[in-house]
């Protein structure tokens, strides 16, 4: 019985006491509730990197992939209606290429074929232009310069320059287009002077100092010659003609056997001539009859031997100093390059359509089938075919001579006017939002110029305003100044955290510790302050107002090295006092010195802790955005120098955000482009400080 | 043998001769004090550079300032001071010489009436007394004559304002020169000289007044009562940073009632409730980097969320708050008693029917405009003010110079921040045609979105920035709570929400306020998250709800120390001292805190 009681009892007391301690019955749901709540707060934080991650990138996505429409100053030819995917437009763009986009009006449309149609005409006279043609690729590449793939030549090409371009395998082919007749001019103003013989010439251009020299009743006064220069093939001409060849004479000023009282004028550029014989009456210069003709007012002409340049003059070869001008290709560019033999097909076609109104002479029936036969032999057909210049498409670079410059302008001029323009295949209607509709000629085209992710890391400049996005100027002064911070921060940190750890006694501990604290609490915007008002005027006065810029990266530098002195320290004195008493009496008891027991000893054990230290004040010194956008000045500069202003990564984004910012605007894209290059920075080496600590902590 | 000599060489450098023993020693206990010395050096700069901080900005906010009349009181009252005036008098000077402004000066310092109404109220309403004037009760008061508004100012203003208003409004003190404190303690009789000197002359060939007196005030204090109380102007000797603490205190508030409990709630979840999971680690590892991200990059982080994504909430236009949100309709409403109510608006265009504007009508109009338009211009960039300079130029017609800028600013219009103020010339005829353009114009370039750049977006940024700091902090002070704690509750039968809550957190409350109040001042301090998520450069109007626009100290402070002016640098100084009162008495407060209420175990 007494069992059975005692079993009862104390199963009821069990029950009882089961009853009282089942406390998880007891868990309301209002404490699931505050857990959920407090589970929720935890991830808040995870919520946060995560959106600081999706913002960061979501923007400089939109950044990389914004339509950024660069103005070309290139206009349509055509009307182009909504059907319209073929046009044409004024001038040739460099850095199109097919599956670009371009932008007419509102209207973006993607280009499917494109015919970059130019032609290029340089005048850099005869010689020029034939050592251009035949110079090998490593000369072109040094100078910058382009094989033009015809020469204008107002000469024939001499044994040497062929055989400087057999050195490249070019067989030069000969074309000729008209004549030349050298004008002897004077200014409108001379009027002793109406007539020359050959002899006097030779005279007036070689040994004559004064014009009474050459003939008695002329004044007693120097002559001032004002000729073409020597690469340029009338200056060649005049001497082949007047001196057989022997510059010398006429170049006399320049050597010793013959002084004149005044230097020879020398000029590639025939306007210039003009300008300079038209203001001295007591002058006279060689050129083209074409420049003549064009300045006939400002000058005179002087008839040679008694007869006067013209047509006829020319024509029977009585006019002495007429001279063939030519162009010059050859067969295999001319095969190579379709549209080159297009144009010369056209020139010889087309050449006397114009040449009068040039101002040069028609070449000989004879000539002129000669170059025909020419082209026909280096393209090895039967029949000039007749050219078409709106189906011929290809660049067209010409080279040479200035005398035959403005005959080939002309025939480019009725090339371009018949058909010879950059044309655009484009497909219409790409994007949904966007409308296709008609545009008028005359209106601009916008070409897309996204940055890219290479411009941004390799381009040194930053000017959003015309497309150029290169972070590196920005990176370069957040370094400069992060490096200005270290080099103030760390021994000076370093020293307050051995001296508070090892040095001060607890009451001067206790006295500093709060003064650093302040140091550390001081705003970022009162440093920025301090940096502008204090430090810089200091740098001034030190290094001279000439040498130091108002705005500097140098006075930021130290000055956030200053702020990041009291963090340095703190996380310092941390790992130094970490560090078991054990082991400095260790090492006084082996005789050391204080400073022996801290640098041997103490610092080599609280090693990790200092260099998590020193990485996370880089990292702050990299993210500090105050003091840099007051006191490093505003605009990104490329420079290695401490004392010119320099803008940082975070000053430009205060200041670009601190304007009037659109949302819809590559800046405004742009800076989240730089935001997640300083994220990426800092974060990496917040995650460098926490692995040095993990990794080589000195476990006591 | 050889090895003898060796061994015996060897033991000798490794133990030296006693001689050389202490010549090495002194050269160690050298070294011992140099060492020792650099250290000092070390911490001693520290110091330094916090003393050159102190003394800078004391230097440049206290100092000698020499302040010049416009016209001389003695000119206005023929001789007599200024204080002997009665308020009729008064009145009359203040008639005589701001005009049309009469109306302005009564709106801020008798009109009993909200400002929004207060072109619309009778005279009754707006001096409040219902006993006024029976000819003019009833009447709006731009009806009413100059020296009729200027009866009303004598009977219901104080001689004091009075005479204040002639003083700022008349005689227009300038502060021609300032000096810094210790050009004034040390070397004042050449300062003293140079004001009298070359620069009151230069003064008066400038301002066309060779009549001008300077008074010369040594010791001035650029921070005073007034520089507390008044808002922000583009004069510095009357800007004020009241609309900058104001903001600074709402932002505080936000950080607090919003990051304390989140940041003590996640501390306590990371504590007391979080197993060793990897999501738990997480959690930890990345509050501390949060605890590393550049503060610029929160204030990236707020633009895209708080600014623009989440503007219909941070603007409150989802709380129908109508504050700084207007629709077309508001801004409509808003504007039709200015014009007799003869106002229609169909597609875009404003057409009214009233058979004049006159130039303040305009003016009061385009204000309206430009007031609520803001947020958007505030956005366009500056190629759109000057698209819209050239619309109101071309709507009022430019051949009558219409079109002046207020300050004497290069800009043709000047840019306030996110404020563009206009002044239509007094002379100026504006025809109806011309007027309904200009309206058509406004309300094309204002298409009156949301503003998400409100103090609550500003204050929600600052929260994430200090979150990680608040967490950090609390985590700290509730493990520093004993075990014992905790299971001698749990022994009582407590649940583990009540130990927490009737246990840990009380006992954990000295360090966590601690940690929150330091924190907060840290946010007080933060200059570049606000910049980005756009704190107003220039707002004149106190923040009144979490939905206004906003600006702080630290932007006040960054706004002048990058002007150029020196007398800038002078309230700069002055906010900066502000500033940093608040952040040192809430640093007071935590460590008052700390060492009252901490508990020791």
């Amino acid at each position: 019985m007494s069992e059975l009681q005692i079993s009862e009892t104390s199963q009821k007391h069990k029950k009882a006491v089961h009853k009282s301690i089942d406390l998880r019955r007891k868990v309301k749901g209002h404490e699931i509730l505050i857990q959920g709540f407090l589970f929720f707060c935890g991830v808040l934080s995870i919520f946060t990197t995560l959106g600081i991650i999706f913002v960061l990138g979501n923007e400089s996505i939109a950044f990389f992939t914004r339509d950024q429409w660069v103005n070309t100053n290139r206009a349509l030819l055509m009307d182009i209606d909504e059907d319209t995917t073929q046009f044409t437009v004024q001038a040739g763009f460099e850095d199109v290429e097919v599956g670009n986009t371009l932008r007419i009006g509102q209207e973006i449309m993607e280009i499917v074929d494109f015919q970059n149609n130019t032609i290029k005409i340089e005048s850099i006279g005869t010689g020029g232009g034939f050592r251009q043609w035949c110079a090998t690729d490593a000369d072109l590449d040094e100078q910058n310069a382009i094989r033009p793939q015809i020469v204008n030549a107002s000469r024939e090409i001499t044994a040497s320059e062929l055989e400087q371009c057999a050195q490249v395998d070019i067989e030069p082919i000969e074309f000729r287009v008209g004549t030349d007749a050298l004008a002897i001019v004077v200014s409108a103003d001379n009027e002793f002077i109406t007539e020359v013989t050959m002899d006097e010439l030779h005279l007036i251009f070689g040994e004559a100092e004064i014009w009474s020299d050459v003939r008695p009743d002329w004044p007693n006064e120097p002559i001032q010659l004002i000729i073409p220069g020597e690469d340029s093939g009338t200056f060649d001409y005049f001497v082949e003609t007047i001196f057989d060849g022997d510059a010398s004479l006429l170049l006399a000023n320049e050597g010793d056997d013959v002084t004149r009282i005044n230097e020879v004028i020398t000029s590639e550029n025939d306007n210039q001539l003009v300008g300079s014989i038209n203001r001295d009456p007591l002058s006279i210069g060689f050129f083209g009859y074409a420049y003549y003709l064009e300045n006939s007012d400002d000058l005179h002409i002087i008839n040679v031997d008694g007869i006067k340049p013209s047509a006829e003059s020319v024509e029977d070869n009585s006019y002495p100093l007429a001279r063939p001008l030519y162009i010059y290709s050859d067969a295999d560019t001319m095969q190579r390059d379709p549209q080159v033999a297009s144009f010369i097909d056209y020139y010889l076609t087309h050449m006397n359509d114009v040449i009068g109104e040039v101002g040069y002479f028609e070449a000989s029936t004879a000539a002129v089938d000669e170059a025909h036969a020419n082209w026909l032999g280096a393209m090895g057909e039967a029949q000039l075919p007749d050219i078409v210049p709106a189906n011929v498409s290809g660049h067209l670079q010409i080279a040479g001579s200035s005398t035959v410059l403005p005959l080939s302008e002309s025939i480019a001029d009725i090339f371009v006017t018949d058909g010879f323009v950059p044309s655009f295949g484009v497909k219409r209607g790409i994007r949904g939002e966007n409308t296709v509709v008609s545009h008028a000629a005359g209106i601009t085209i916008e070409i897309n110029d996204r940055p890219t992710l290479v411009e941004f890391f390799t381009n040194t400049s930053w000017i959003p305003a015309i497309g150029e996005f290169g972070v590196i100027p920005l990176i370069n002064s957040t370094l400069m100044t992060s490096a200005i911070a270290m080099l103030v921060s760390l021994p000076l940190g370093i020293g307050a955290a051995i001296y508070l750890s090892e040095y001060a006694s607890p009451r001067v501990r206790n006295t500093l510790k709060p003064v650093l604290e302040i140091l550390a609490g001081i705003p970022t915007v009162v440093y920025g302050y301090f940096a502008l008002t204090f430090m810089t005027p200091l740098l001034r006065s030190i290094f001279g107002i000439d040498v130091v810029n108002i705005y500097n990266t140098a006075s930021a530098g130290i000055v956030v090295g200053i702020l990041i002195i009291p963090l340095i320290s703190s996380m310092s004195e941390d790992a130094l006092h970490a560090v078991p008493v054990s082991l400095r009496e260790a090492s006084y008891g082996l005789g050391a010195t204080k400073l022996e027991t801290v640098v041997k000893v103490v610092i080599p054990a609280a090693l990790s802790g200092m260099l998590a230290a020193f990485i996370v004040a880089v990292s702050r010194a990299i993210g500090e955005t105050m003091i840099v956008a007051i006191a490093a000045g505003a605009g990104p500069n490329f420079t290695f120098s401490p004392f010119e202003s320099a803008e940082t990564m975070t000053g430009h984004i205060a200041r670009i955000s601190g304007g009037d910012l659109s949302y819809d605007s590559i800046d405004y894209n742009s800076i989240f482009a730089i935001g997640l290059t300083l994220f990426v920075m800092t974060f990496l080496l917040n995650v460098l400080s926490r692995i040095v600590i993990g990794r080589f902590r000195e476990a006591y | 043998m050889n090895q003898e000599k060796t061994k015996m060489k060897n033991s000798e450098s490794l133990v030296p001769g006693e001689q050389e023993f202490y010549k090495r020693l002194q050269s160690r206990h050298q070294w011992g004090r140099i060492g020792k010395a650099f250290n000092m050096f070390s911490i001693g700069i520290a110091i330094l550079a916090l003393i050159a901080l102190f003394f800078n900005v004391a230097n440049e906010a206290f100092g000698t300032v020499g302040i010049v009349n416009t016209i001389e009181p003695e000119t206005l009252t023929n001789g007599r001071p200024l204080e002997d005036l009665s308020n009729d008098e008064l009145s009359t000077i203040l008639a005589d010489n701001v005009g049309k402004r009469l109306r302005v000066l009564i709106r801020d310092n008798i009109s009993q009436v909200p400002e929004d109404e207060f072109t619309s109220a009778t005279v009754a309403d707006i001096v409040g007394d219902p006993n006024v004037d029976s000819a003019i009760a009833n009447e709006i008061l731009k009806d009413l004559e100059v020296e009729q508004q200027a009866t009303l100012l004598a009977n219901y203003a104080s001689t004091a304002t009075l005479r204040n208003l002639v003083l700022e409004e008349v005689v227009e003190q300038q502060v021609i020169a300032s000096f810094s404190l210790s050009d004034t303690i040390f070397n004042f009789d050449a300062i003293k000289a140079e004001i009298e000197g070359t620069i009151l002359d230069d003064y008066k060939d400038k301002n066309d007044n060779p009549d001008a007196n300077v008074e010369i005030i040594r010791y001035y204090s650029w921070l005073n009562s007034d520089f507390l109380t008044t808002p922000m102007s583009s004069t510095p000797a009357l800007a004020g940073i009241r609309t900058a603490l104001i903001g600074s205190i709402g932002l505080m508030v936000i950080v607090i009632v919003v990051a304390l409990p989140i940041g003590v709630g996640a501390a306590i979840y990371l504590e007391e409730y979080a197993s060793d999971s990897i999501i738990n680690r997480l959690i930890e590892t990345n509050v501390r980097n949060l605890a590393g991200v550049p503060s610029i990059i929160y204030g990236m982080l707020g633009l895209a969320i708080f600014v623009r994504a989440l503007a219909p909430f941070s603007s409150g236009l989802i709380f129908h708050y109508n504050f700084d949100v207007p629709t077309v309709d508001t801004v409509v409403n808003r504007i039709a008693p200015l014009l007799d109510n003869e106002i229609e608006y169909t597609n875009g265009t404003i057409i009214s029917n009233s058979d004049t504007v006159d130039t303040q009508t305009a003016q009061r109009v385009i204000d309206t405009f430009l007031y609520y338009g803001t947020p958007t211009l505030s956005m366009m960039g500056n190629s759109d003010i000057t698209d819209l300079s050239n619309s109101l130029a071309h709507a009022l017609d430019t051949d009558v110079d219409v079109l002046q800028v207020r300050s004497s600013d290069e800009a043709d219009i000047e840019i306030h921040g996110t404020y563009y103020s206009f002044e239509v010339a007094d002379d100026a005829l504006i025809l109806e045609e011309t007027f309904d353009s200009l309206m058509a114009s406004l309300v094309r370039i204002n298409s009156f979105s949301p503003n998400g750049r409100t103090l609550l977006a500003a204050g929600l940024t600052l929260v994430l920035l200090i979150l990680p700091i608040i967490v950090i902090n609390a985590q700290e002070a509730i493990r520093a709570v004993p075990y014992a704690i905790r299971e001698a509750s749990y022994g009582l039968g407590a649940t583990r929400w009540q130990t927490i809550w009737n246990q840990v957190l009380p006992a954990a409350l000295p360090g966590i306020m601690t940690g929150t109040i330091l924190s907060v001042s840290r946010a007080v301090g933060e200059t570049a998250p606000l910049i980005v998520v756009g704190a107003s450069t220039f707002l004149v109007t106190d923040p009144n709800s979490p939905f206004s626009q906003f600006t702080a100290m630290p932007i006040q402070i960054y706004q002048w120390t990058a002007r150029p002016q020196g007398q800038f640098g002078d309230i700069a100084a002055a906010a900066i001292i502000v500033l940093l009162t608040l952040m040192l008495s809430l640093n007071a407060i935590a460590i008052f805190l700390r060492n009252r209420y901490s508990i020791r175990y």
